[in-house]
């Protein structure tokens, strides 16, 4: 199968990627970034500076430093230095295959289930369920990111969450802190499983967490005089709430759109815990709020998808608009303001003088950097941008002493970029991870061939394809057969005989996209193919479990016989 | 190193939840339909601060304060009804046969165009019901229709009873026994559905007594569900129950009896008129269609004079919408009662205003046109029972909520930028009879 082979391949590359970082150990562990513009912090950069990075912190910052002998010395002229990224709020390093294990057996009584099938899993750790191996730690390096705030994923009580640097390594390198908050949402159990739904899981919220109350109250009394006492029950997930029930940490309450808000709002009124409100989308609408109940944001960088940008020699779209009733025109009106809203969001919050971090949970990693952009081109200042990725978080998760900024003592996360993070050709060439150091491959990109969206192309029929992922060139096969409603198809490679169906085939012009679901590295992931038809030739790009990994394609069509 | 997260205080502003919202309005010279006072002529409301502050003739406010010319015009109390589903983004939690800890007000949608569609038919009040998948489904919120508010709190009627959805016969049948296979799956067992969970509610009442009066010094284990029928029990929540048979009706009633609850309005309840007496007798209440049956096996037997006979028996009624399309036009609804029994305009009227309100715990607030009474005002073209009267403004606690000279055609308050265009919104099958809405399967059916 397709994927399958990709798998490998992607398998290969990470696994020469590994080796080139850990598997030769590096000759030194002190490091000199010569001659940066090193933006200590947003708002403050020093040019010429130089950054000394020493057994993994952070020893000298500033202009006119003597280089240490044992130093590599990375010439860093008319570059940039940023201090690593913190993620306010994510799943890396947690496999999506964990979701799959909830929802519970057939024997599982949905009227009394117990709580795991029902979501309830809040003694459930990051230790227990990250992989060091996991694919997404190095994706979101890459981008910068040093330091994840990584929570478990699962139902309205996940688990907890715990603080992880992505410099690699096994569990116990990965942890920085443990069991620093409690992750919730409004997650329904599914399968007719209590509870199935918001109103549900709201009752259920408020009950556990006051069972959670009182059984801290049944232990202390049973401490100070068990005599005459039933012993306490020590059932996992209740015991597992007593520290957001005494606030020693807070819940990261996922809350995407308003109604989730004011609904997350709502149980902290009822109940008291310390909330931050996790992965919004719709902040604007709820900032008064926000602002006087002083609740800390943490907002998704997931945005609307972007307009199309309307081409004026598109003689048949503009014709189309014509004919477009007041209404349709009026409805596309609001969807766009509405687009732009979400994309403001961030602007919005710097304008009302909120503070937010970042969110990963449901960002793609291909977007993370477009979106910034979006953020910043909607009014986002850069310096409010880098704050939401460093200083921000830093204070938010209690880190500020050892991270978030460049400076003396701290620990040695750093990115280096050719030209400023947010400008749209920007590469991060290193990134130092607790003074590790990791190189970037820059790739030059082929300039995309641009498809033509009024072109007539045939694409039923037999395709031979040509994949190459970073070197390492794989055959396939594709069949395309038209139907009443559009293409169906299939692939095969020539590393097996399985055969992968299509989910979909959309045809723009001469711009196909071709989207099918495989198993990649033992997690099902979507698989998506952009092509664009010329004649007999198709040319494009393979990507794999949205942006782990990209491939070239060509391809060619066999002739008929 | 140590890490320490340190988190500000939240800063709780009371001030920002179950905030009232109010205005002033004037409104001239309209013919008033008060309910509990007669029918007044040439007549001014003046409402200030969300409350009727006067109501009779060339009355003057304040020079702010929007007048609203109703010569010509029917001036009546905002429409309230019992049963409805609109607003809510959540009707069934339909996993078991007994949730009484879970709430519909948890699942306000301000978003929720059918609020604004009940508000162009004069509905101020609706009661949100839980669904009726359940035998003891979950606790109902009365809704003030402050339509154009984004915050879900400004919806819930600060003050009023709580109230909590029961259901009888074939609903609850079909989804637990049937769908799941087990209790109830007999009318049989829906009564002792019920039987049981009192039972359960006083044994844990007693528990929880023990404990505070220094009996035990361990809590009992904290139960919501149980504390709910306690809460009943005690008098503090009103049941609404769906119903359709007279023997079901009349099973329900002695059940109560054996419990000492006696706060029930009966929803639907089609074979009403066969128990009139009864219910009369044991002080419940009935919400009604006007003429809407013979949708299933258990509600084939029914009668258009269900009101009509109710209300001469003394029965508190009210007649009811269940659907964001009965929503718009329930004065019309009331007036098919005249046509089937004979009801006069004033008990045509109190079906859909005092009545409902009496139903719901809010007759003090609404219901009627009284000084002192909520700024809560329908105003019609024509007389409201007429087949050609048209809402022109509904008010609620003051403010205009709708004005049919500013009824745009996009109401929307929040646009997913993802959507489909053309984008329609909740029209069919999701505004029509909701009640097992969230219903698992296809179990799908009317009420």
């Amino acid at each position: 199968m397709i994927n399958h082979i990709l798998s490998i391949c992607l398998f290969c590359i990470l696994s020469i990627g590994l080796q080139s970082q850990s598997d030769v150990p590096d000759v030194t562990s002190t490091f000199a970034i010569k001659n940066a513009n090193v933006v200590v912090k947003p708002g403050q950069t020093i040019e010429q500076a130089t950054v000394i990075i020493k057994d993994g912190l952070i020893h000298q910052v500033g202009k006119n430093i003597p280089i240490p002998y044992d130093a590599e010395v990375i010439n860093a002229d008319s570059m940039f230095v940023y201090a690593g990224f913190i993620a306010g709020i994510s799943h890396i390093g947690i496999p999506k295959k964990e979701e799959k294990k909830e929802g519970g057996s057939s024997s599982v009584k949905g009227y009394d289930p117990p709580n795991d099938a029902a979501g309830i899993t809040p003694e459930k750790t990051v230790r227990s369920v990250i992989k060091p191996s996991d694919s997404s730690i190095a994706a979101m390096r890459k981008l910068g990111f040093t330091m994840a705030h990584v929570v478990p994923r699962g139902g309205m009580m996940a688990g907890k969450g715990s603080l992880i640097s992505l410099s690699g390594g096994s569990v116990e390198e990965l942890l920085v802190k443990e069991d620093m908050s409690l992750y919730g949402s409004l997650k329904a159990a599914k399968n007719r499983i209590y509870p199935s739904t918001a109103i549900g899981v709201m009752s259920k919220w408020r009950e556990m967490y006051q069972q959670a109350e009182l059984a801290i109250d049944h232990e202390s009394t049973f401490k100070s005089a068990p005599s005459g006492l039933k012993r306490p029950m020590y059932d996992a997930s209740t015991k597992a709430l007593y520290a957001a029930t005494n606030k020693s940490i807070p819940v990261f309450f996922n809350a995407p759109k308003t109604l989730d808000l004011s609904r997350s709002l709502r149980l902290q009124k009822d109940l008291g815990f310390n909330i931050v409100a996790s992965n919004v989308k719709q902040a604007y609408k709820l900032k008064d709020k926000i602002k006087s109940m002083n609740i800390p944001v943490v907002i998704s960088l997931k945005l609307p998808k972007e307009e199309k940008k309307k081409k004026e020699s598109d003689d048949k779209k503009s014709n189309k608009e014509d004919d477009m009733s007041d209404e349709m025109k009026k409805l596309l009106a609001r969807s766009s303001a509405a687009k732009k809203e979400y994309t403001s969001q961030a602007a919005i919050l710097e304008e009302a003088n909120i503070p937010f971090s970042i969110s990963l949970t449901d960002v793609k990693a291909a977007d993370i950097q477009k979106n910034l952009r979006r953020m910043i081109e909607a009014g986002l200042s850069e310096d409010k941008a880098l704050a939401a990725l460093t200083t921000n978080p830093a204070q938010l998760l209690g880190i500020s002493s050892i991270a978030g900024s460049i400076e003396k003592g701290k620990v040695a996360n750093l990115i280096v970029t050719d030209t400023t993070y947010f400008k749209e050709k920007a590469n991060v060439l290193y990134v130092f991870a607790d003074g590790k150091k990791f190189k970037q491959e820059i790739k030059k990109k082929k300039k995309k061939k641009e498809g033509d969206p009024d072109a007539e192309i045939v694409l039923e029929g037999e395709w031979t394809l040509s994949i190459n992922a970073d070197g390492m060139v794989i055959g396939g096969n594709v069949t395309i057969q038209k139907t009443d409603d559009g293409y169906t198809g299939s692939m095969t490679t020539d590393m097996d005989d399985e055969e992968t169906e299509f989910d979909s085939v959309e045809i723009d012009g001469s711009n196909v996209t071709i989207k099918m679901t495989g198993d990649v590295n033992g997690v099902e992931a979507p698989i998506q193919i952009d092509v664009v038809i010329d004649g007999s030739d198709m040319e494009g790009s393979v990507n794999i479990a949205n942006g782990m990994m990209t491939a070239d394609v060509t391809g060619s069509k066999d002739d008929n016989p | 190193m140590k890490y320490q997260i340190i988190f500000i205080c939240l800063l709780l502003v009371d001030g920002l939840y179950g905030q009232s919202l109010s205005g002033d309005v004037l409104i001239k010279n309209g013919t008033v339909l008060t309910i509990t006072n007669g029918i007044k002529e040439n007549t001014d409301v003046l409402i200030q601060n969300g409350k009727i502050k006067s109501i009779g003739e060339g009355l003057s406010a304040g020079d702010n304060v929007r007048v609203i010319d109703a010569d010509g015009m029917y001036v009546m109390p905002g429409i309230i009804d019992a049963h409805s589903h609109a607003g809510i983004d959540v009707v069934n939690e339909a996993s078991a046969p007994n949730t009484a800890e879970v709430f519909v007000g948890d699942a306000i949608n301000p978003y929720s165009v059918s609020i604004y569609r009940a508000l162009a038919g004069g509905v101020s009040v609706s009661h949100a019901m839980h669904g009726s998948a359940n035998a003891i489904g979950g606790q109902c919120e009365t809704m003030k229709h402050h339509y154009g508010e984004e915050d879900p709190e400004t919806y819930k009627m600060v003050g009023a009873p709580r109230t909590i959805k029961f259901a009888l016969g074939e609903n609850p049948m079909r989804v637990h026994g049937e769908g799941n296979g087990i209790q109830p799956k007999s009318r049989m067992g829906i009564e002792q559905v019920f039987r049981k969970a009192f039972s359960e509610a006083q044994e844990y009442q007693k528990a929880w007594k023990t404990y505070k009066s220094g009996g035990t010094r361990v809590a009992p284990k904290l139960d919501l569900r149980k504390q709910t029928l306690v809460d009943i029990i005690n008098g503090e929540i009103i049941i609404h129950c769906h119903s359709y048979r007279a023997d079901e009706i009349l099973m329900l009633m002695n059940v109560l009896k054996d419990y000492g609850v006696d706060k029930i309005c009966f929803q639907h309840v089609n074979e009403g008129f066969k128990v009139a007496p009864e219910l009369a007798a044991f002080g419940a209440h009935a919400s009604v269609f006007a003429d809407w049956w013979a949708y299933k096996f258990e509600v084939y037997y029914s009668t258009a004079y269900n009101a009509a006979i109710l209300t001469r028996n003394n029965v508190i009624t009210s007649i009811n919408s269940d659907s964001g399309e009965l929503i718009r036009h329930l004065y019309h609804e009331a007036g098919k009662t005249q046509k089937y029994g004979d009801l006069t305009d004033n008990e045509a009227l109190r079906l859909i205003t005092l009545h409902p309100a009496i139903q719901l715990g809010i007759d003090e607030r609404v219901g009627s046109l009284e000084v002192g009474k909520d700024g809560d005002v329908a105003i019609f073209n024509k007389h409201p029972l007429s087949i050609y009267a048209v809402a022109q403004y509904t008010l609620v606690d003051g403010l205009v909520r709708f004005d049919i000279n500013e009824d745009p055609a996009d109401v929307r308050l929040d646009v997913n930028p993802d959507e489909k265009i053309p984008a329609f919104h909740e029209i069919d099958a999701h505004d029509h009879h909701r009640c097992m809405e969230g219903v698992f399967e296809e179990l799908f059916s009317h009420h």
